[in-house]
């Protein structure tokens, strides 16, 4: 469980969150919502510690991320992973993708031997489906989705217990936003782990997400969360 | 008519060979008018717009269409270059990439407004008038800030203004809704509407929200158009399998996903992702056509 | 505001250093240092002669205290003097310096104006134009200077006999009108060979920033408004691409003050170029201090100029400054 306690942050004189209170279940999808610019991705960025926050705790699993006192730690903080809006914007245009996804395991040692890396980004390509072209291919080669697909799969190779995704289905079509999302829900499940969609795209979040929290003055206030009968429309 | 638009076939040279992006998209659009072209990323929209603006990239080519503006034949480059921005007006999908980081707003819409042949302090007067068409209320304010200093919604408007500086009679909307919020994007319709009643109005999106705020819609699968017809028809009840595929991937239908089935065969783009495709639908596409509805399927 | 006094202060401490290093190093390297600081050999100097020495440059003194005659000495406008040569140092480059600015000056603004609308012109223009002159430069850029200087001496001095091979006047032309059009003609191969050796690396850096920021999208836009491209090439591309180039200017202007030298050398023009050799040769290491000294402060007035010149440029910068 990641747990967010009485944060608060304001930029400059102007305050964008106030005594924020959230907790993020493992298992279940969480949207946030609200109009562009509010102060939503300032908690994403909160989260993943590219922002300060101004005031309060954020926990995993009990352990204490970072607080107003303590600096963010990053080794806690891997639980927490972010996927951003831009598809692209996240893929360096002269690395191929495979070798962006080697990089990664190699620099958290998430593998012993060079046999187990292969088979570490394997294993992660199957579970994102992406075609064994796409590894071999240069981002400028890869669709958006695919893009987006190849952000998620570099996101899971860390086994986030949280996954943020940052208006990251807002730049694709409706059938991709359709095909990526389904892939995450099936990984809710199987990896037991949290999403949080943020969005301004009202229809989307109220539809995929169990439980939805709006902005409203500078908090996110509980809007409604979905029953047993939406699960099976979807 | 103000525009009658034959595509032909548009071709991209790439890696070993070409592709063909856009074949056989024809359409005309009615003064006042309000058409979309609706399909996913990469079904060669933006290439049509390019296209009528006879600016498509260097290794992208197209033969055998034929373009018809108010009567000019738009395959003329010189004719093409003195209507561009005077007749035929363009709004880009995100505003802020679109102007030049190092020049001020204000001389944006000279740039523009002394293409139509103004000067001195008509100028001055012409730029603040765009700029409160468009929606800035202090528009004395807006004139002086670089791009870098407006929001996301300011550098829209602020190409809406660009848009302004013309006797548009087609303006062409490339995405310009993306990026906006729900109420928003309907808006941007009305707005674009009011600000333009007598120009026909090209929207390019692959937004079904914003095609159904229009009078009619197109439907690009893959370079082919597969439907076309009253908005309020294709937005709410299409006859393709294809704009059906699009409408239940929709947040609000369930979000339904359309993975390939089959490898491609025949003349049918949505052929691989089709659910109900059969035998007939690997030969010819029969263009069906019944009361200004217009449908390509074998089905 | 504020930007720039970052860039001087910078500017400043660079500058120091520089004094620095030239106070130091003559007396660090082993040896005698008066040998060094005269340029003469001990062997051949008297007693009286070493004596006398020994006390002009205060040798010794302790350091600090030598360090502030040497400031002493560059604050009162007189950079040491050379033994050697019997003048103090400053009055030998003054009266080098003028020849030396006269041909890099000339060289460095022309070449920086053809590069600019050439590179702007070429890049954004697909054609013939490009195919031709982007390998031109390349070639061009590949040769020495002192092959190009002598291709144009025998070309057009030898050959066709239209300019003249060496010195900056005839030595019939006196004063006035007359006088200045001689320095003109006299000035124009030994300025044209500079401009060869310094336009093929400005050309292509232009022409490639422009190539790139062809493909913006605020580029394309003003293409779809219908502006003619001449006004896209000075109004909406010359901003966008000229920091890269007016950096690489600015730092490039201290090295064309020592790319002179060989210039300076095959037209025999008496420049700090030709007085710098002359130093080295006699290792008069005061003249070589000197002109060291003044190459380095117009290297980093150039760069701090071409910083502020980027600022005044670039609105973002800017409006971050003032912030």
């Amino acid at each position: 469980m990641i747990e967010i306690k009485s944060l608060s942050k304001s930029f400059g004189k102007k305050v964008v969150l106030e005594d924020v209170n959230l907790c993020f279940e493992y298992g279940k999808i969480t949207g946030l919502y609200g109009d562009s610019g509010c102060g939503k991705s300032t908690l994403a960025k909160i989260l993943c510690g590219i922002e300060k926050l101004g005031k309060g705790e954020i926990y995993a699993d009990g352990e204490l991320v970072c607080s107003d006192k303590v600096k963010y730690k990053r080794k806690v903080g891997k639980r927490i992973q972010t996927v951003y809006q831009q598809p692209y914007a996240a893929l360096d245009p002269v690395q191929r993708i495979g070798a962006s996804l080697y990089e990664i395991v190699s620099y958290n040692k998430l593998a012993k031997s060079r046999a187990e890396q292969k088979a570490v980004v394997e294993n992660i390509a199957v579970e994102m489906n992406l075609a064994k072209e796409t590894l071999g291919s240069f981002p400028s080669a890869i669709s958006g989705g695919e893009a987006q697909r190849v952000a998620i799969a570099k996101c899971l190779l860390l086994s986030p217990k949280l996954l943020i995704l940052d208006e990251a289905t807002s730049m694709l079509d409706v059938s991709t936003q359709a095909n990526v999302l389904a892939r995450i829900k099936e990984l809710v499940i199987k990896r037991n782990m949290g999403v949080l969609l943020i969005s301004h795209d009202k229809e989307l979040v109220e539809n995929f997400c169990d439980s939805v929290y709006t902005y409203e003055n500078c908090n996110f206030v509980l809007k409604n969360t979905k029953g047993e009968t939406d699960d099976e429309a979807l | 008519m103000v525009l009658s638009y034959k595509s032909g076939e548009i071709t991209a040279k790439i890696k070993g060979g070409s592709r063909v992006i856009v074949r056989d998209v024809d359409f005309d659009i009615e003064e006042g008018e309000r058409l979309a072209l609706i399909g996913e990323t990469g079904a060669g929209k933006t290439m049509i717009a390019q296209s009528i603006m006879r600016l498509l990239p260097e290794n992208v080519r197209q033969t055998g269409g034929s373009m018809v503006f108010c009567g000019v034949d738009l395959s003329d480059l010189k004719t093409v270059r003195k209507i561009l921005g005077k007749e035929i007006a363009y709004i880009p999908q995100s505003g802020a990439d679109c102007l030049n980081p190092t020049r001020k707003v204000k001389y944006h819409l000279y740039d523009s407004l002394k293409r139509m042949g103004l000067k001195g302090d008509a100028l001055k007067a012409a730029c603040i008038d765009n700029l409160v068409k468009a929606g800035f209320e202090d528009a004395a304010a807006i004139l002086n800030l670089y791009p870098f200093q407006l929001s996301g919604g300011m550098a829209q408007r602020v190409t809406i203004a660009l848009a302004l500086c013309s006797h548009a009679k087609l303006i062409i909307c490339d995405e310009a809704t993306n990026g906006l919020n729900y109420v928003d994007k309907t808006v941007f319709v009305k707005r674009i509407s009011e600000l333009f009643p007598s120009a026909a109005k090209l929207f390019i999106t692959h937004d079904m929200q914003v095609a159904g705020a229009c009078d009619r819609i197109g439907v690009l699968c893959s370079g082919r158009l597969v439907e076309s017809g009253e908005a309020a028809i294709v937005s709410t009840a299409p006859k393709h399998p294809y704009t059906q595929s699009l409408l239940s991937a929709l947040a609000k239908n369930g979000m339904k996903q359309t993975p390939v089935l089959r490898k491609n065969e025949g003349d049918c783009p949505f052929y691989p992702r089709c659910e109900i495709a059969c035998e007939e639908c690997k030969g010819e596409i029969p263009r069906i056509e019944e009361g200004g509805h217009m449908r390509r399927c074998a089905l | 505001m504020k930007k720039y006094i970052k860039n001087i202060v910078v500017c400043l401490v660079c500058f120091l250093f520089i004094i620095l290093l030239n106070f130091a190093l003559p007396r660090l390297i082993s040896g005698d240092p008066v040998a060094y600081l005269t340029g003469m050999d001990e062997g051949s100097m008297s007693v009286e002669q070493y004596e006398f020495y020994r006390n002009a440059l205060h040798i010794d003194e302790n350091a600090f205290v030598q360090f502030g005659y040497y400031l002493k000495d560059i604050f009162a406008g007189r950079l040491g003097y050379s033994f050697r040569k019997q003048a103090s140092v400053a009055e030998l480059i003054g009266t080098r310096i003028g020849a030396t600015l006269q041909i890099s000056f000339a060289a460095v603004v022309i070449s920086c104006a053809l590069a600019l609308v050439w590179g702007l012109t070429s890049g954004s223009k697909k054609g013939l134009l490009d195919k031709v002159s982007t390998p031109v430069n390349v070639l061009v850029g590949t040769f020495p200077t002192f092959l190009i200087g002598m291709i144009l001496i025998i070309v057009f001095s030898f050959d066709f006999k239209i300019f003249p091979y060496s010195g900056l006047n005839s030595p019939d032309a006196e004063g006035g009108a007359a006088y200045f059009f001689d320095r003109i003609y006299h000035l124009i191969l030994p300025v044209v060979t500079l401009i060869a050796v310094m336009l093929p690396s400005r050309f292509l850096l232009m022409r490639n920033t422009v190539r790139t920021a062809m493909g913006e999208r605020y580029v394309l836009f003003a293409r779809q408004r219908g502006l003619n491209m001449h006004r896209i090439r000075y109004s909406y591309l010359l901003k966008n691409v000229a920091p890269p180039f007016a950096t690489m200017v600015g730092m490039s202007v201290g090295a064309s003050i020592g790319g002179s030298v060989i210039v300076e050398n095959l037209f025999s023009i008496n420049g700090m170029g030709t007085l710098l050799t002359d130093a080295v040769y006699a290792l008069d290491y005061p003249l070589l201090q000197g002109v060291l000294f003044v190459s380095a402060a117009i290297a980093m007035v150039s760069i701090v100029l071409t910083d502020i010149i980027c600022i005044i440029i670039d609105p973002k910068a800017r409006s971050e400054g003032v912030k």
